[in-house]
């Protein structure tokens, strides 16, 4: 059967075909609908969870390796930097089960915090990585690092981006592997125990098990040569072939699959093969270095696109010099915005008055530090927030030095620094902008939420609770949208020595019902501008300076009521 | 043929494209399709690149002056995209005035109902995407589709 399928779908289609038993993640954007569209179609025959974070999914899915059931662990490209550290061992150990790590890139930072290429990955923990180019080939793709991660005794990385995670394209559906592995443990101290003695004797298979993979790449599938001139040759990989394809069509291809270890002896036949050779691929020019090891003279991109992502007009360029003149109109830029009702804008009217230093985190919240509202200014990473208060507040001696996360980073990677930073007899205030659910990514189940991913009820742990028994002793749970209440929080906060932690709880506006949209009595309105100042959506400023509200896009939650010193908008 | 359907977040752009696409597959095309989701999603600029052929199509992103048809459901995102586009593409662009044609939640499918005139799909193919696309409004989406689809271009 064909049918349309994403890249994600078709990578969620693919561990069901392979016979995957169990599937772990945190989300990601633009990894998280492999996971859900796991629990939605295949929940029967694969389990699957959002683990707390990168490193928790992983280490669990090696556990579930050892115990013989096929994995498959996805996460976004900046997960993996939670993960390396389990990753990096694990490429040691092996696996038995299979198990394949999906990591997504994403080039041109759509929503990301930087550009990092996972290949650099691949390379460094000695494993071998998969590049498809779309969700046809991503599908088939999982079935092969099964086949790799079992035969060879290896983790296996399968890499997408954005514009292969998130591409629909035709997928041919076929049956599922039932023949699973034997389960069980199998106790093997010498194998699973990563003793420095034990480690040794690792690290010569991980060489070993590197020059086996050396010669498989040379005849794996998915590395193939297409010829047809003899003027130009490409060597390219993941979307990029494709964008090569529109162009070139008649240029000769290295198409490379897997891209660690590169297959060197098919490279230099194909160098050999053509006049003019070129390297096209997104982010680092990762395989133009390695082939420039190889004493090969290759032609790589611009210095410029090795930021971003390339498109077919970009890779015109690099491969025929010329320039396409793009004339774009000059149109207000459109950002995304926190949402109408959104609790976390309330909590940043009242952080804004206080003129705090915010050290901020990754969420919807992160768009606080952007116009009107200008109210956050760090974010590093997931978690990072409250080390950084920490640290700075160590330095300044300032308790209105503070951070904000949100509630799923917080069971992240938040919880460890919120630990690190009692200890350390921390002076300053973390607001837990708790909304109920992992919003960013489009309201997936975390541990506060009493609910899993296959959709069981379970533990609800609340913030609150782990700030005291970590032995914070100024804990407050507020209402996000009771403006009010969170001012006289913070004040009562600022007369305490050491560390606070206030927790802002509403629901986020995406999860429940639409209160009453508020309206504007004209006659009140002073067209003061305050209102404005919300950054909400649905307040709009008419000719006359006055606001109006859209009540398609009001929520109801009240913040503007509030905030107008006359008494102008109700319901 | 290369088609952009451009809108703000929310504005229902996606299930628009995922309707066109699935009905493009039915008809025998090769088709992609290439959006991106997650932040933009909260209220910010939105474009889909749709293209099919019944030949193999390669890259998932429409080139500068390309796009034969663009769907706007924002005068401003047409604008922004514009580059995109041929200089003779057809352009629909949805208005207040359409607004108040249709059913509020269905401007997406009076929309698709006005392209529809300008690809070559069956009427079968579109009402197959229908009833695998569509949950919420059916007889509402299925009218704005028809009354779009009755208007045609001008």
């Amino acid at each position: 059967m064909r049918k349309l399928l994403t890249g994600n779908e078709a990578i969620a289609r693919g561990a069901y075909e392979a016979g995957v038993e169990f599937a772990s993640a945190y989300p990601g954007t633009p990894s998280t609908e492999i996971l859900e569209t796991i629990a939605k179609l295949y929940k029967d025959k694969i389990y699957c969870e959002w683990s707390s974070n990168e490193k928790t999914a992983l280490e669990a899915g090696i556990g579930a390796s050892l115990a013989g059931a096929r994995v498959m662990v996805t996460m976004k490209h900046v997960g993996l930097n939670v993960a390396a550290d389990p990753l990096l061992t694990l490429s040691y150990t092996g696996v038995n089960g299979a198990l394949v790590i999906v990591v997504a890139d994403d080039p041109a930072m759509h929503s990301s915090q930087n550009e990092q290429d996972t290949r650099h990955y691949a390379r460094f923990a000695k494993i071998p990585i998969l590049e498809p180019s779309d969700p046809s080939e991503a599908k088939k793709m999982v079935k092969l690092a099964v086949k790799i991660s079992e035969e060879f005794d290896t983790p296996v990385i399968l890499r997408t981006t954005t514009r292969v995670s998130h591409v629909e394209g035709i997928v041919e559906l076929e049956e599922r592997l039932e023949k699973q592995l034997e389960k069980g443990f199998k106790i093997n101290n010498q194998k699973y125990v990563m003793i420095p003695a034990y480690a040794k004797k690792r690290h010569t298979f991980v060489e070993d098990r590197l020059k086996k993979l050396q010669e498989f790449s040379e005849k794996c599938e998915y590395n193939r040569m297409e010829i047809n001139s003899e003027e130009v040759g490409i060597i390219t990989s993941s979307v990029s072939y494709l964008y090569c394809k529109e162009v070139m069509k008649d240029a000769s291809y290295l198409k490379i699959g897997l891209s660690w270890p590169l297959p060197v002896n098919m490279i230099k036949e194909f160098a050999k093969k053509v006049k003019k050779l070129y390297v096209v691929e997104e982010l680092d020019r990762f395989m133009e270095e390695n082939i420039k090891l190889l004493g090969i003279d290759v032609i790589g991109k611009p210095d410029k696109f090795i930021e971003g992502e390339l498109d077919p007009d970009k890779v015109d360029e690099i491969l025929t010099g010329r320039q396409i003149v793009v004339k774009m109109e000059n149109v207000k830029p459109r950002p995304p915005v926190l949402c109408p009702g959104c609790p976390h804008r309330s909590v940043f009217w009242v952080l804004k008055k206080f003129k705090f230093i915010v050290n901020g985190d990754i969420g919807c919240y992160t768009l606080g530090t952007l116009p009107p509202l200008e109210i956050l200014h760090t974010t590093i990473c997931m978690g990072a927030s409250i080390g950084m208060m920490h640290g700075m507040s160590k330095v300044l001696n300032d308790k209105k030095i503070v951070s904000v996360i949100g509630d799923s980073t917080f069971f992240h990677t938040g919880i460890n620094n919120l630990i690190s930073a009692a200890y350390n007899r921390s002076n300053g205030i973390v607001f837990i902008l708790d909304n109920r659910i992992t919003a960013m990514t489009g309201a997936q189940d975390h541990p506060g939420t009493g609910k899993t991913l296959m959709g069981d009820e379970t533990v609800t742990i609340y913030p609150e609770k782990i700030a005291e028994a970590i032995g914070v002793k100024d804990v407050k749970v507020v209402d996000s949208y009771d403006i009010k209440q969170v001012e006289d929080s913070i004040k009562d906060s600022l007369s305490r020595e050491g560390l606070s932690v206030i927790v802002a709880r509403r629901e986020c506006a995406l999860i429940v019902k639409k209160d009453k949209a508020y309206s504007v009595n004209k006659d009140l309105c002073r067209a003061c501008g305050l209102c404005l100042q919300t950054g909400c959506p649905a307040l709009i400023k008419d000719s006359d300076g006055k606001v109006r509200i859209d009540e398609s896009l009001c929520n109801g939650c009240s913040l503007c009521a509030r905030v107008c010193p006359f008494g102008a908008i109700s319901r | 043929m290369d088609i952009i359907i451009v809108g703000i977040g929310g504005q229902g752009t996606i299930l628009a494209s995922k309707v066109l696409c699935d009905a493009l597959v039915e008809e025998g095309y090769d088709v992609k399709k290439s959006e991106v989701h997650g932040m933009s999603q909260r209220g910010g600029s939105v474009i889909t690149h749709v293209r099919f052929s019944k030949k193999k199509v390669y890259s998932p992103l429409i080139r500068v002056n390309s796009a034969d048809i663009v769907l706007s459901f924002n005068e401003d995102e047409t604008r922004r995209y514009s580059y995109l586009a041929k200089e003779d593409s057809r352009v629909i662009q949805l208005t207040d005035e359409d607004k108040k044609k249709v059913f509020s939640q269905s401007l997406n499918m009076f929309g698709l109902g006005k392209l529809s005139k300008l690809v070559d799909v069956s009427i079968d193919s579109w009402y197959k995407s229908f009833r695998n696309n569509i949950k919420k409004f059916y007889d509402e989406n299925i009218k704005a589709f028809e009354i779009g689809r009755n208007e045609g271009i001008k």
